[in-house]
């Protein structure tokens, strides 16, 4: 006598890899998009190298209607207005967690990071939208000679929009931390300060990287305040007010003016490069991960 | 202990040079055991010596982790006929729900106590949703367990105390019919008198089924087994008797084995 | 010497306390003064009759009103593509995917969650530009196309918050339902879909939350200034973030640039809502799970 259900059970296992199939199916849609993105950047990017155009692109000139075509200015914008929101986004991260962690009162601690979540959730383009109204005109009042676009007030905006993000991601390193080290060192009297400074924080010091890391590939990634704040002039800055022009708003300003051909294929250089840019922070996030446990990765 | 014993009862499980291995370490090497119905077998051993692998060789449930092999026989007699588990005659669910297990902590979902045996009855029986809640009632009544909550059958199941978390896990099981029951560790993460009233139930449930249990304590398997088996570096070493369990030497033998 | 570094470390760590207070202080009090003064019926529907704006009869003119549906259109159609299939390559991830398929995955999702939204951006641009090259001489950028590159951008997150919650889960606690006899797509659906629930409903919030900020990608896929209400999904539409954005730098009057006040805080409410739901959603799953950890 055959144990019941031996058809039923045939046709349970062809519906199970149905199911499996249709999952497996999604997953590769899911993953090939990324293959998809990077296929389509390159093949418009291809009669840079087709048409021998690679030299001009890697200029330091852009100056479309005199047929100048060099992109290099706009790579120097995006590094220096990242350098310079880093430089002060990351100090003031470093502070707020210490704060959070020993340094202040351990009441206040808690709030801080409920409101350092919640601007998590404020969208980019308020931070441009806030600064183009108040914080322009103050740069403008202040440096007379300069219009308030400039590469001080848009390290300003990107320098509170990329906070969270390497607050967040230190804070859970330090949380991380085995809750028996924290009760050794208060065991051998340390004051939570002191625990913080001597011993917290040399054991965190991966995800102080992986925080920098993200912090820094998140300025490199912002289109709309470079946009709406940097002043947009395609040139390499020499003082904090010069206005400047990352490769972010390179593509935005291209696309929508709608110029000739070379100038498109120079934004999909810009593209590829941003996205190599991608690459080479998930590569150094991974090495940072597997040596540390586990940093937590926000995006 | 010997065929004397064992002739009179009806063996309904053979195991035969099992080999169970993860990812290339073997567990279990060359293990040959019988198990019978009405009888309860208790299998003792260091922690680690593969009781909870080889009780998951039994219901097919290694297979669940990456890169488990098994080699082997295990013949189980299910429905009145002996089959080859892993020789992909029987279908894995019903398998599973002939024979039935339960962890070391009760496993509950966060729904209702009567939804709790009401959903594997509806999706692994098919029962009609009329025929339902007598089945349930049944369950609990067999895990003795009725009296103490036929007034709150809608409560979640995480408000029962720990032992009777347990016996409801058993009333899911036994709402299965299974033949089998398999059991790791039932015990262990109850207090003293919740876990009497557990063994009072196992003693109850085994003339009809055939128990296998894991048990860390000696007192226990004293108390409940029929037939204890030494497991050692994989495989049964030493097959004790209800009468060899309660001399006193082998206590030492048996502390030294395990401590 | 080590009181004195410690002293000035307090100090150091308040001075940023402060100045970063401040700022976002002054920056949302701002914000939030300056837009709510503005909320009136006129911020959304201009001078047309509210009830003729919303069934679509008469145009808005200088009213927000577009723009807020534009925006529900928008993120409603990129969570319809992107829900289903971040679900389902998350559940794949979690419960059937293995070994070196599972690592070439998982690098997958990392790459694309890293992409800038402007490259995502780029991309439907450039899908344009093939297919008028190729298959469709009229394409242009639309609802569609931005919906499609939105999806694109929130699908990581979906993807990685489902693999995560139902990761999450105790081993034992997967085995539980296999163990009664239940078949592989029953337990996921009766046992880890629910336990994991809670974690995965946040990530589809902070997907929805990602959509309906997003500038980038609309930028350049679609949206424009002045659409009306949206007519089709082949058509250009408009949306809450660019009205800020646009208004930023065109307005021409204090009544303009009132409604970019009123614009930005209703996107401000919109998002803070979503992303303050997620992060409850999110703390509340792990501490169930954490709990369940210290007993077992």
């Amino acid at each position: 006598m055959p144990i019941p259900g031996q058809t039923r059970w045939h046709r349970l296992e062809q519906r199970q890899a149905a199911i499996k199939g249709l999952l497996l199916g999604a997953t590769i849609i899911s993953c090939g998009s990324v293959l998809a993105i990077l296929g389509f950047l390159g093949y418009f990017a291809v009669p840079i190298f087709s048409q021998g155009h690679l030299a001009e692109i890697l200029s330091w000139d852009w100056r479309p209607f005199q047929g100048r075509f060099g992109i290099l200015p706009m790579v120097a914008g995006s590094l220096c207005l990242a350098a310079a929101a880093m430089g002060l986004a990351f100090p003031l991260a470093l502070g707020i967690c210490g704060f959070a962690h020993g340094l202040g009162p351990q009441r206040l601690g808690r709030p801080l990071l409920g409101l350092i979540h919640f601007m998590t959730g404020i969208p980019t383009v308020i931070y441009g939208f806030i600064s183009v109204i108040f914080l322009v005109p103050l740069v403008r009042n202040i440096f007379p000679e300069s219009t308030g676009y400039s590469w001080l007030a848009a390290a300003l905006t990107l320098s509170l929009m990329i906070l969270p993000t390497i607050v967040l991601v230190i804070h859970a390193q330090l949380q991380q931390v085995d809750v028996r080290v924290r009760l050794a060192a208060a065991a051998l009297g340390f004051s939570p300060a002191q625990t913080l400074l001597w011993v917290l924080a040399p054991m965190a010091s991966r995800g102080l990287w992986a925080a920098a890391v993200l912090g820094f590939s998140r300025a490199i990634g912002d289109t709309i305040i470079a946009l709406m704040v940097a002043g947009n002039a395609p040139q390499v800055p020499h003082t904090l007010l010069d206005s400047i022009r990352t490769l972010t708003a390179h593509i935005a300003l291209v696309v929508a003016t709608d110029s000739t051909s070379q100038a498109y294929q120079s934004i999909f250089a810009c593209g590829l490069i941003l996205f190599g840019v991608t690459a080479a922070v998930n590569f150094a996030l991974r090495r940072l991960q597997t040596r540390a446990s586990g940093a937590m990765r926000h995006d | 202990m010997g065929p004397k014993e064992t002739d009179n009862l009806e063996p309904t499980a053979r195991v035969a040079g099992l080999y169970v291995g993860f990812a290339g370490r073997g567990v279990l090497h060359d293990l040959t055991a019988e198990f019978y119905r009405g009888r309860l077998a208790v299998i003792l051993g260091r922690s680690g010596s593969g009781k909870t692998t080889f009780l998951r060789a039994l219901n097919r449930l290694n297979e669940c982790f990456p890169g488990s092999e098994t080699r082997g026989l295990i013949n189980l007699k299910l429905q009145g006929e002996w089959r080859d588990i892993y020789g992909d005659i029987v279908p894995l669910t019903e398998l599973r729900r002939r024979v039935g297990m339960v962890f070391q902590t009760p496993h509950l979902l966060p729904i209702s106590i009567a939804s709790n045996l009401a959903l594997p009855v509806k999706l692994v029986l098919g029962l009609p949703r009329g025929e339902i809640p007598s089945r349930v009632e049944w369950a609990l009544k067999e895990a003795h367990l009725w009296e103490e909550v036929q007034d709150r059958l809608d409560a979640p199941a995480h408000t029962l105390s720990g032992g009777q978390q347990q016996r409801l896990c058993l009333a899911r099981l036994l709402a299965l019919e299974p033949e089998i029951l398999l059991l790791d560790e039932p015990t262990a993460s109850l207090d003293f008198r919740s876990s009497l009233k557990v063994e009072e139930l196992l003693l109850s449930l085994k003339d009809r089924y055939t128990i296998i249990a894991v048990s860390h304590s000696l007192s226990q398997a004293r108390r409940l087994a029929d037939e204890a088996l030494i497991l050692r570096d994989g495989s049964i070493v030493q097959r004790l008797s209800r009468e060899d369990l309660q001399a006193p030497d082998t206590l030492q033998t048996l502390l030294d084995e395990i401590f | 010497m080590i009181k004195g570094i410690s002293c000035l470390a307090k100090a150091c760590s308040w001075l940023a306390v402060v100045v970063t207070l401040g700022a976002v202080m002054l920056f949302l009090g701002f914000l939030g003064a300056k837009g709510l003064n503005t909320f009136n019926l006129t911020l959304f529907f201009g001078q047309t009759p509210p009830w003729e704006a919303i069934t679509g009869h008469l145009p808005v003119w200088h009213g927000i009103w577009p723009a807020c549906v534009g925006t529900v259109v928008l993120v409603l159609l990129s969570s319809l593509l992107a829900i289903p299939l971040g679900l389902a390559s998350g559940i794949y991830l979690a419960q059937y995917a293995s070994g070196s398929w599972k690592s070439w995955f998982s690098l997958a999702v990392e790459l694309l969650a890293g992409i800038p939204s402007i490259v995502m951006g780029l991309f439907g641009f450039a899908l344009i530009l093939f297919l008028r090259k190729t298959l469709a001489p009229q394409a242009n950028t639309c609802l569609l196309l931005s919906a499609v590159c939105l999806a694109l951008l929130v699908l990581p997150y979906l993807i990685v918050m489902t693999q995560t919650a139902l990761e999450a889960i105790p081993g034992e606690l997967r085995l539980v339902g296999l163990s009664l006899g239940f078949n592989p797509w029953q337990n996921l659906v009766h046992v880890l879909l629910p336990l994991a629930g809670r974690g995965i409903l946040s990530g589809v919030i902070l997907a929805v939350g990602r959509a309906a900020e997003d500038t980038a990608v609309i930028l350049l896929t679609g949206v424009v200034a002045n659409a009306g209400l949206p007519a089709g999904i082949l058509d250009k539409y408009e949306a809450l973030p660019f009205q800020i954005f646009y208004l930023a730098a065109e307005a021409r009057s204090e009544g303009e640039l009132a409604q970019g006040f009123g614009a930005a805080l209703i996107l401000l409410i919109l998002t803070g809502a979503l992303f303050l739901g997620a992060y409850y959603l999110q703390s509340t799953f792990s501490r169930t799970w954490d709990q369940k950890k210290l007993i077992i």
